[in-house]
């Protein structure tokens, strides 16, 4: 639009129009010239500039300019990437990290060689989401349950929890995950065939690793297996009572089934093929062999003796044919292999299995565990002795073998201290059988070490790769696992056969200019095909505790010491003659308390920490800087939010946030310099604060230093899907971010765009439904308790019931009651149901029957009852009137709409209802006694036409004389002693009122704290007035319930149809309005009822209107009062799992997205729907789109002008000034029943009431059990 | 009649000066006494305090006493005031007419021109009639009377003044920029946290004429339409806020403060809010906020402070000394001013003399005086007669000019150019004997403390700086620490948001340019050549040595043997580098020896 001024300026030598007044960084941003980083700036706050990061090279200015704070200005020349720019912005990212005393991820996924996500399985599995936890596993590792039995667990070794009492014993947690017959149920998702082939060498760890993930991409794999069987070493050499054979089947036929792997058996390199072949035929080759050469004890003849065997060959032979064994059994050695062979010769019938090691046994390389369990089963052991010669009789056959006594030397290069033999210490062991376990090593048959074309062969024979990409010298061939490290254990090769995986897609998906397709499982950016192939990976920086300092208990917070769960075995008399599985596996008891132990290390934000996000990408060097930290203990008392000041980089977010949404702050900067830090104001506890709980401030935060606590055990990034729906807790309706993780492990955070807030029961919530027991089947009373049946079955009863009960006592004794929560779907089906199945007109909620005087108070003086406006008139009213609503708890969005007017200098009115700081930020505050405000208005214009109103255009509405002269006439003293309020401050409120040009009126109609008969209407006469004297005024409806506003709208009413139409009138004939019907519910006439939604029995007074009703059936998520007393109960959905539409406290009509599945399998509407089909009415909607455009014609035909009031779709909308001035009844009568009559509203009551702290220890209960 | 001040400042109370006044006015009580006894400021000579000044009105002489304690005054008393007899051995100089013509120190107030300085140590701070004797609020009159603002902005301009808190922006230009903003609302700010180690010219102006800042503050008030003044002065000056007070008081009761002052439509009326020891306060943003009450953070720029200062509203903030320059300006015209300095840094500058110079003090000089006539000519040169090597300006924001320099003006144009800024005075004279790796580290780790947090590089990168002066002070820095040193403190510079962070760096960045051998005797050899940095020196007792045994008893690790009468042996093993010996011995037998070393430095 060329009439608007920009501002012509240079950015990265391009020329480009701004906006005046913009800032640099929103130029860049909005003409998409740059992604400029930025960690203190959130765009809807004001410019802060405290990191630094966001600065650019501003041309004729020394400094650089933290572009989020410097306005564009014609002629500047800005560069946003020069080298300056850069190398500064890395080092203000290196000087925040020097101090960032965290652990991006916990010790124990850093320690696993597979980067298993511990945390996170521990985390799911405690939620009892084993079928997830078992997938999270194989992200990274497809063999979990061969894992879980047989791994040295690294992760163990670096576990936090041993600097309390004992690590936490992931590993049996890992088992007892993939004991769960829901660990095989899952089918992950694979790419697309890419017509890659790759050939295998090995159907071990490492090559059934490779084969899974390079499936998962869409390759076509195959792999080559010498043996018989696929497993490699997992089956050859690892005895079933370890490693079930079940087990290791169960997991290579996943990899084979998910991934389309096939695997060929008894082929062998170098005698039924050679690798040239593979090279031939594959587009990429891995050669995953292993070590499955075992080496020799260089003593005389051994290869020749009858009686001596090599350990892998023996396990290897009896793991296929296993044969008694008697006698005495010698085993040389002390790794796993030599274990295994010794508890294998034992189960064989050996008498006696010794163990001779020429060390001692702290340094022996095997698993512990399994040196113990050697040891338990009776083996013997001879520390540091060796093997010197072979004794053999006559027949040439071992007897003996004679050894030699050892003692340790100086430590060789392995850091183990060097045996050297003792002179003269020979003795002679008789023995039946020598195993030498000494160490393996791999066959390289097949490969031709000295062509060019072949991977070279190391001194110690293994095949020379790249260890992280395994790529080997020869383009397309990779090398991983044992045959390129020499042995090792499964899950190294497990972490082979991923790296290796990883880049063999990336070379085979390499385009022509080098760019690589990147794998999901870490970023590629280079692959040198000029050298020898070779992968270089940029990992996602990780900080580390131990990085920074040495973690000590102090860090950890206070923690209760409780010992690891040891893994029940089977007794060892049981044991040492069978190959049963030795380890029998926690039950569940022992596997909650063994994942309640973990502390939840790693970050629960890492994957979406700003800060880790900018550090990845400038690259930066955690050791530049490295310096004094500052190390402080997480704070984790408020029931919501824990502050981790470690994790604080002092941008100031949160704090500014929480100015903006309270007004005040809740969190405030202590301290200066390098020793500030962000605590909670006056350095009380933060749920001591004026904290409203709203998580605003952690959702500004960009790293961990706040976090939210969930509603579920365990801390951890998980996979999950993120949904964006709308939240029900009140009228506003605010757009909500849902992500889920399946199976209860849900949260919400506000969406993403600049300025969305939520408020505590926004954010939080929905963890009602967490912990709360839900319905999840139709249930039906027998006798004096509920057994769950069928939904054909229930509906088949309430039908016959209730038109039983129309049989009996006729269609106006029996009832329809709709929740305001429900959605405009489910209220035109239950109106339905009401009129055309049961022939009655009694159809209406009772939380604002009950409670709401007339229908539409406004209608005859405006046209319409509803909100004049949108919520965003606040931002243009210079006077704002709060009456009876009390926005800082049940409305806290608009209640910050209210503080920004403040701060723009309106002046508020706190008139009834208001609490908290809302009324010292305000002008005035009134306060009247309980239901006295109709008068206290009435007080008002009184005032106010003394100041002078335009009387002459009052009179010429109708009833505006009337209005005048009962206003003119109203008993000031009679005023002053029914309202309790100062006779000043009423004039102060008129003068106030009366000085505003834009006058907007919040007023909660359903709200009845502080309700007053016809406040309302005395309301509209206000208006009336003020509107009729020039002044703009409107009125924003703040609804208890979050589709109050819709009720009518769906023909939930006595009065009307769907699309407010008139009742036809043999239905009006029955009930013509809502007074016969209160006064049929308060005289008990009511003998039958379908409650949906609602919980009226909840309230006293209504419970004992209901007391005649002989058959009830309810409709509920949870067991209300109301279900507790039904006949029938049908389940409900929850706003996360229910589709469809509300009207909002604007009129706008609002989506639903059913983010989540209800537990009953089917949402509200289609259990209304399936009602409605039992009751045999015809044209029953069969989807909600369906039920909405039935709806939305109705609406068309009925509201006529006034449609966008009640049913708007975006479109703007004007109120045209009223029509008339309506008579009030000036009484003042204090509220008997309080409204809150769904689950919804009683938690936010219960929630506002006992303080959030109290009801967030509940949950934590639940949470325990 | 005799009339005797006493010098009641801060330098004179440290001095002694309560219990010489107290005893003069014990002697000058009765009946009849030959004098009469007042008080007044800091006259600069804070070396000689305390001073006692008599002042004969018949003869218009004044002789000045220094180092008077009570017996001093005793003979003072009956000497002088009752003999007409001068103490010799106590006079340090005789005036008339201004003009210094006797005694050992009128080379100190001779090469000075005292404009801002001009009623300190000359009239009793806590009387206005004084003041307004000196023709004090003359030049408040006369801009009333006038009844032009412009014309006083027009005159400001004209004078050429420069901010004297360290910046040097044109105070005319500033003045019009605040005068230029519409608003019903606007502040005039006067910046007295002075928070520079080793300045306190401000406290002096503030302690010894607080009328002339008032003075100087209403006509700004005058000038830019505002109707309210802060005095942002730091906690730690008591006397200062106490004297600042009481003017306040007095002003406002002869009718020079509070509504429709002396007759005219112009009300103005100046608060004191005292600040809570943060440095940053002094940054003008940070001030505001600590004035609002909020913390004491520096807020982005612009808005300036003339369109959105103090509450969102035009403000124009000066610092102590601006001010108390501006009546003398409206009394003497722009013309008269300009006579001193130069061209482009018109007028005076105070500077606050300190470290290894014989007078340490305040002294009002023309600005381009050359620093080596500042250091030896009004300071008197380095105490010991040792060697002159650099002087550091502009406190922890300024940086070390080396004595090679010693020729530079001091004015706004020539001191920027050395790396140094001209600051709000402060002066540290140093000696051969000073470290400027150690002066740099004690510089940075003041404003490393001071740093209010907020920027990322201000709060850590200062003191991962320390932390490496920190090693290289201890013989444990390596090779690539200078080139470290140097980029951090041109990032730190180049992305802090205020003046705390954009010059911290100077201390480092000027002892690295002029000095940068010193780093590498320290990182390259192990070796501080100044015989400062403990881990680098080692301590040693020579033949001096009588057998006093006073280092052997005294010393905390017992490094030290000996007999009685023997010299003594130090253990170097032991020696944990304390430096008590050196100060015990009274015979100069401990000395510090540092030589280089070739050593394998740390990778």
């Amino acid at each position: 639009m060329s009439d608007i001024a920009t501002v012509e300026l240079t950015i990265n030598g391009q020329t480009v129009q701004a906006r005046p007044g913009q800032t640099i960084y929103d130029a860049v941003t909005e003409l998409g010239l740059d992604s400029i980083p930025t960690l203190c700036h959130q765009p809807s706050l004001p410019a802060y500039g405290s990191c630094f990061v966001c600065v650019v090279e501003v041309e004729g200015r020394a400094n650089l300019l933290p572009s989020c704070a410097t306005k564009v200005a014609p002629g500047m020349v800005i560069n946003t990437r020069s080298e300056r720019v850069l190398a500064s912005r890395k080092t203000a990212l290196e000087l925040l990290m020097s101090n960032h005393y965290a652990d991006c991820l916990a010790p124990c996924v850093l320690g696993c060689p597979a980067h298993v996500d511990v945390q996170g399985y521990i985390a799911l599995a405690a939620r009892g989401q084993y079928g997830e936890a078992a997938d999270l596993i194989r992200r990274t590792n497809p063999l979990p349950a061969v894992c879980g039995r047989v791994c040295v667990r690294k992760c163990e070794g670096v576990c936090r929890r041993a600097l309390i009492d004992d690590p936490v014993a992931i590993n049996d947690l890992k088992r007892y995950i993939t004991d769960s017959p829901k660990a095989y149920e899952s089918w992950p998702e694979r790419a697309e065939s890419t017509g890659k082939r790759i050939g295998i060498v090995g159907a071990g760890p490492a090559g059934l690793t490779a084969a899974y993930f390079l499936g998962l991409r869409g390759h076509e794999c195959t792999i080559y297996e010498m043996m018989p069987e696929p497993g490699g070493m997992l089956r050859y050499g690892i005895p079933s009572y370890r490693l079930p054979r079940e087990v290791l089947e169960q997991e290579i036929n996943y990899i084979k089934t998910r991934a389309g792997v096939t695997i060929l058996s008894n082929l062998k390199l170098g005698r039924d093929f050679k690798l040239s072949d593979l090279r031939a035929e594959y587009d990429a080759v891995f050669l995953a062999m292993g070590a499955m050469g075992s080496n020799s004890m260089s003593v005389p003849k051994e290869e020749e003796t009858p009686g001596v065997l090599k350990g892998l060959d023996f396990l290897i032979e009896m793991a296929q044919d296993p044969r008694p064994m008697q006698g005495t059994v010698v085993v040389v050695g002390g790794g796993n292999t030599a274990m295994d062979a010794a508890r294998t010769a034992r189960r064989l019938g050996a008498e006696k299995v010794i163990v001779v090691y020429r060390r001692t046994r702290a340094e022996m390389p095997a698993d512990p565990l399994e040196i113990t369990a050697t040891r338990a089963e009776g083996i013997d052991l001879i520390e540091l002795g060796a093997p010197q010669e072979l004794i053999t009789n006559a027949q040439g056959r071992l007897i003996a073998i004679k050894c030699i006594r050892m003692k340790l030397g100086e430590p060789d290069s392995s850091g183990r201290r060097r045996p050297i033999p003792v002179e003269g210490s020979e003795f002679v062991q008789n023995c039946d059988w020598c195993i030498s376990a000494i160490g393996q090593s791999p066959i390289l048959d097949g490969i031709e070490n000295d062509k060019d074309d072949m991977p070279a062969i190391s001194r110690w024979n293994t095949l020379v790769a790249d260890g992280l990409s395994c790529a080997t010298k020869v383009p397309g061939v990779f090398a991983g696992g044992d045959v390129q490290s020499g042995p090792s254990v499964a899950i190294d090769c497990i972490a082979a056969g991923q790296h290796a995986a990883r880049s063999i897609s990336a070379y085979l998906m390499a385009t022509g200019n080098g760019e690589l397709d990147l794998g999901d499982l870490a970023t590629m950016a280079h692959f040198n095909q000029h050298t020898a192939p070779r992968c270089n990976y940029v990992q996602p920086i990780v900080m580390r505790k131990d990085f920074l300092g040495e973690v000590s208990l102090n860090d950890l917070g206070p923690c209760q010491k409780y010992s690891r769960q040891e893994m029940p075995e089977l007794e060892v008399e049981e044991r040492v003659d069978t190959f049963d599985e030795v380890a029998l596996g926690l039950d569940w008891k022992e596997a909650r308390l063994e994942w309640s132990r973990c502390l939840s290390c790693g970050c629960a934000v890492a994957d979406d920490c700003q800060l880790r996000e900018l550090c990845s990408e400038y690259g930066v060097d955690l050791a530049k800087y490295a310096g004094k930290v500052q190390r402080y203990q997480p704070d984790d008392s408020h029931p919501y939010i824990i502050i981790d000041n470690n994790k604080c980089i002092l941008c100031n977010r949160c704090i500014r946030t929480c100015e903006q949404v309270l007004g005040e702050s809740a969190l405030s900067l202590v301290k200066r310099g390098f020793n500030a830090q962000v605590l909670p104001a006056m350095g009380k506890p933060l749920s001591e604060t004026p904290c409203v709980a709203c998580g605003n401030c952690e959702a500004a935060c960009p790293t961990g230093a706040l976090t939210v606590k969930f509603p579920f055990p365990g801390r951890a990034v998980v996979p999950h899907k993120v949904v964006e729906s709308t939240c029900a807790f009140c009228s506003l309706a605010c757009r909500i971010k849902v992500k889920t993780a399946g199976e209860g492990r849900y949260w919400i955070e506000p969406p993403d765009t600049p300025g969305s807030h939520l408020c505590r029961f926004g954010r939080f919530g929905a963890e009602l439904y967490l912990t709360t027991e839900r319905v999840t089947t139709p249930l039906k009373r027998e006798g004096g308790h509920f057994t769950p049946t069928t939904f054909e079955n229930a509906y088949a009863d309430i039908v016959a019931d209730m038109r039983h009960a129309v049989a009996r006592y006729g269609p106006e004794a029996v009832a329809v009651f709709v929740s305001p929560e429900l959605t405009n779907e489910q209220m035109y089906l239950a109106q339905r149901i009401a009129r055309e199945a049961l022939g009655t007109n009694n159809v209406a909620c009772l939380s604002t029957l009950l409670t709401e005087g007339k229908p539409g108070p406004l209608t005859p003086a405006f046209g319409f009852t509803a909100s004049t406006a949108d919520r965003s008139v606040l931002e243009q009213a210079d006077v704002i009137v709060i009456n009876n609503s009390d926005l800082k708890i049940e409305q806290l969005i608009l209640a910050m709409d209210v503080i920004k007017a403040i701060k723009r200098g309106a002046k508020v009115i706190a008139a009834a209802g208001v609490h908290g700081d809302l009324i010292e930020l305000g002008t005035l505050n009134l306060e009247p006694l309980r239901g006295s405000t109709t008068i206290m208005w009435q007080g008002v214009a009184h005032e106010l036409l003394k100041l002078g109103m335009d009387k002459e255009r009052i009179k010429q509405l109708p009833g505006g004389a009337e209005f005048i002269s009962e206003a003119s006439a109203v008993d000031m003293d009679h005023v002053l002693s029914e309202t309790g309020v100062e006779l000043e401050q009423l004039r102060y409120c008129a003068e106030l009122i009366g000085a505003g040009r834009h006058v907007v009126f919040i007023h909660s109609p359903d709200r009845t704290e502080d309700k007053a008969p016809g406040d309302t209407v005395v309301l509209g006469n206000l208006m009336a007035m003020l509107h009729t004297s020039g002044r703009r005024t409107d009125l924003l409806l703040a609804r208890a319930g979050c589709n109050t506003a819709g009720i009518e709208t769906c023909g939930a009413a006595v009065e009307y149809l769907p699309g407010r139409q008139p009742v036809p009138a043999e239905l009006a004939k029955v009930t013509p309005d809502r007074d016969v019907l209160i006064s049929r519910i308060v005289n008990g006439e009511i003998k039958a009822a379908l409650v949906f939604g609602e919980d009226p029995l909840r309230n006293n007074k209504v419970r004992q209107y209901l007391v005649n009703v002989k058959f009830l059936a309810a409709m509920a998520d949870t067991m209300s009062e109301t279900a507790m007393a039904a006949d029938i109960v049908l389940p409900a959905a929850t706003y996360l799992e229910e589709p469809g539409t509300r009207v909002n406290f604007e009129g706008k009509i609002v989506e639903f997205s059913s983010v989540l599945e209800p537990p009953s399998g089917r949402p509200g509407w289609q259990v209304l729907a399936g009602l409605a089909g039992a009751f045999g009415l015809l044209g029953i909607p069969y989807s909600v789109d369906q039920v909405r455009e039935k709806l939305r014609q109705a609406v068309r035909e009925g509201y006529g002008q006034y449609t966008h009031f009640y049913w708007n779709t975006g479109e703007p909308r004007r109120w045209q000034g009223p029509h008339a001035f309506q008579r009030i009844e000036l009484r003042s009568e204090a509220h008997a029943i309080a409204n809150y009559l769904t689950l919804i509203q009683r938690y936010k009551q219960d929630a506002s009431v006992i303080g959030i702290k109290h009801f967030r220890l509940a949950a934590e209960d639940a949470r325990v059990q | 009649m005799y009339k005797v001040k006493v010098g009641m400042a801060t330098c004179g109370l440290s001095a002694g000066a309560k219990a010489t006044y107290e005893k003069l006015a014990e002697l000058t009580s009765g009946d009849g006494a030959p004098a009469e006894l007042g008080i007044t400021g800091c006259l600069g000579m804070c070396y000689r305090e305390p001073l006692v000044e008599v002042h004969d009105p018949d003869n218009q002489e004044h002789v000045l006493y220094g180092g008077v304690t009570p017996e001093v005054a005793q003979r003072i008393f009956d000497e002088h005031l009752k003999k007409d007899a001068l103490v010799e051995d106590a006079l340090i100089l005789r005036w008339r007419d201004g003009k210094a013509y006797s005694g050992p120190e009128a080379s100190f107030l001779n090469p000075q021109v005292r404009i801002v300085l001009r009623n300190c140590g000359v009239i009793d701070p806590e009387q206005i009639e004084e003041y307004i004797e000196r023709g004090g609020y003359k030049a408040l009159r006369k801009v009333l009377k006038k009844a032009d603002p412009a014309w006083v902005i027009e005159e400001m301009k004209a004078s050429g003044l420069r901010g004297r808190g360290g910046a040097g922006f044109p105070t005319g230009v500033k003045w019009s920029l605040a005068a230029g903003y519409k608003s019903d609302v606007k502040y005039v700010v006067c910046n007295a946290d002075e928070g520079d180690p080793g300045a306190f010219m401000d406290r002096s102006v503030l302690e010894g004429d607080p009328h002339a800042v008032l003075e100087g503050m209403l006509i700004c008030g005058y000038a830019i339409g505002a109707q309210k003044g802060y005095i942002y002065c730091r906690a730690e000056y008591p006397l200062a806020v106490k004297r600042l007070r009481i003017a306040i008081e007095q002003a406002r009761e002869s009718g020079y403060l509070g509504e429709n002052i002396r007759g005219s439509k112009f009300s103005f009326d100046i608060r004191v809010k005292e600040g809570a020891g943060a440095f940053v306060c002094g940054e003008e943003t940070a001030l505001f906020a600590s004035i609002e009450g909020e913390r004491g953070l520096p807020r982005l720029r612009p808005p300036f402070p003339a369109e959105k200062g103090l509450w969102g509203k035009p403000t124009n903030n000066n610092n102590v000394e601006t001010y108390a320059n501006v009546p003398w300006i409206i009394n003497s015209g722009a013309a008269a001013y300009r006579k001193y300095g130069t061209e482009k840094s018109p007028g005076t500058k105070v500077f606050a003399l300190a470290g290894k110079v014989k007078r340490g003090g305040l002294a009002e000089v023309p600005m381009g005086l050359p620093i080596k006539n500042l250091v030896f000519d009004v300071g008197g040169g380095i105490i010991g007669d040792r060697e002159f090597k650099a002087v550091q300006m502009g406190g922890p924001s300024g940086g070390c000019i080396p004595k090679e320099l010693a020729h530079t003006p001091v004015d706004f144009e020539n001191i920027p150019a050395t790396g140094a800024i001209m600051g709000s005075g402060g002066m540290v004279v140093m000696d051969e004997n000073t470290c400027m790796v150690d002066v740099a580290h004690f510089f940075l780790d003041f404003t490393q403390k001071e740093s209010c947090g907020k920027c990322t590089f201000c709060r850590i990168g200062t003191l991962r700086m320390l932390e490496i002066l920190e090693r290289i002070c201890d013989g444990k820095g390596r090779p690539e620490d200078k080139d470290k040193l140097h980029q951090l403190s041109i990032q730190i510079k180049e992305a802090s948001l205020c003046g705390l962070g954009q010059t911290a760096p100077n201390p480092v960045l000027t002892t690295l340019r002029y000095f940068e051998h010193e780093y590498d005797a320290h990182i390259m050899e192990h070796y501080c050549p100044s015989r400062v940095c403990a881990q680098l020196v080692l301590y040693a007792i020579n033949e001096r040595c009588t057998g006093c045994e006073a280092c052997m008893k005294g010393c905390p690790v017992g490094a030290i043997s000996g007999e009685k009468k023997q010299m003594h042996v130090l253990d170097q093993g032991q020696c944990i580098k304390c430096g008590y010996c050196v100060t015990v011995c009274p015979v100069d037998a401990v000395s510090k020896i540092a030589q280089p070393q070739t050593v394998a430095v740390p990778a």
